[in-house]
């Protein structure tokens, strides 16, 4: 058995850290599967759904998967049944072309191999460096952005959203500015 | 609330933080609703570098979605 199918047979159990463990492995290679559907869809609302169809089916299912990262491919298969009902609610209301999206091609994706060192100890070091408003704002974001609204955050740092939203801006380019100071590339953080 | 740029817009849709109705079906941001196409492309490569920085930052390296999730799951 795979790791991250190992991981999901605890999760069967009911370990719920388990879970957290096999969504780490997983969501990258989901977030690829997703892409083209990015100009779509709400990736982010895909994602969340999937995981907690997924949580669903561990603790309540007793369909069994079969085969090498079996819980990985049903995640791929949830997740693209979870962006087709999206795609069917956004056709309603946009301008968004949509053709072809749904009969394109899957991606061959592997488990993620899990967390890499190297890169967050460059993260974490980029992130000291960056000033204190900015950074203030990108901690609170990171802590508590899942869990209360942007507004919420904003709020508590007795900040207008917008001008919490622009701190965040910078501590983005300023962390980007340092990545590539070292070297490292994450596509995405700076642009 | 003032109009934002399309850089403000896209970091506002960052956020793993999503509203639910009353059903519990999460919402796709506001934000996302408001960006023009070709910028949700930048959006999706945005956000995932945005979970690797959360990863970094989170102790149990658990990124924004998994926290989101972690915190739906836990919290029943």
């Amino acid at each position: 058995m795979s790791g991250i199918d190992g991981l999901f047979t605890r999760a069967r159990a009911g370990d719920a850290m388990a879970f957290a463990e096999w969504m780490g492995r997983a969501e990258r290679p989901i977030g690829a599967s997703l892409v083209r559907f990015a100009r779509a869809v709400d990736l982010e609302v895909v994602m969340q759904e999937t995981f907690l169809r997924m949580w669903l089916m561990a603790t309540t299912s007793a369909k069994v998967f079969e085969g090498e990262n079996a819980s990985l491919r049903m995640a791929l298969a949830v997740a693209r049944n979870v962006a087709r009902e999206e795609l069917r609610r956004a056709r309603l209301g946009t301008l968004v072309s949509l053709e072809g999206l749904e009969d394109a091609p899957e991606l061959a994706v592997e488990p993620d191999p899990g967390p890499d060192p190297s890169l967050a100890r460059a993260i974490r070091d980029c992130l000291r460096r960056i000033p204190d408003r900015p950074r203030a704002a990108l901690e609170l974001r990171v802590a508590q952005g899942c869990a209360r609204s942007d507004r919420e955050l904003a709020e508590a740092l007795d900040l207008k959203l917008n001008t919490f939203l622009q701190q965040i801006v910078r501590a983005r380019r300023s962390l980007a500015d340092c990545l590539r100071g070292k070297g490292v590339e994450v596509a995405g953080v700076w642009s | 609330m003032s109009r934002m740029d399309d850089a403000t817009l896209l970091e506002a849709a960052v956020t793993p933080f999503r509203e639910r109705d009353r059903t519990g079906r999460i919402l796709p941001s506001p934000a996302f609703m408001d960006l023009p196409p070709e910028v949700r492309d930048e959006l999706a490569t945005r956000q995932i570098a945005t979970r690797e920085v959360e990863r970094a930052m989170h102790p149990l390296g658990w990124s924004g979605t998994v926290q989101a999730v972690m915190t739906r799951i836990l919290g029943g």
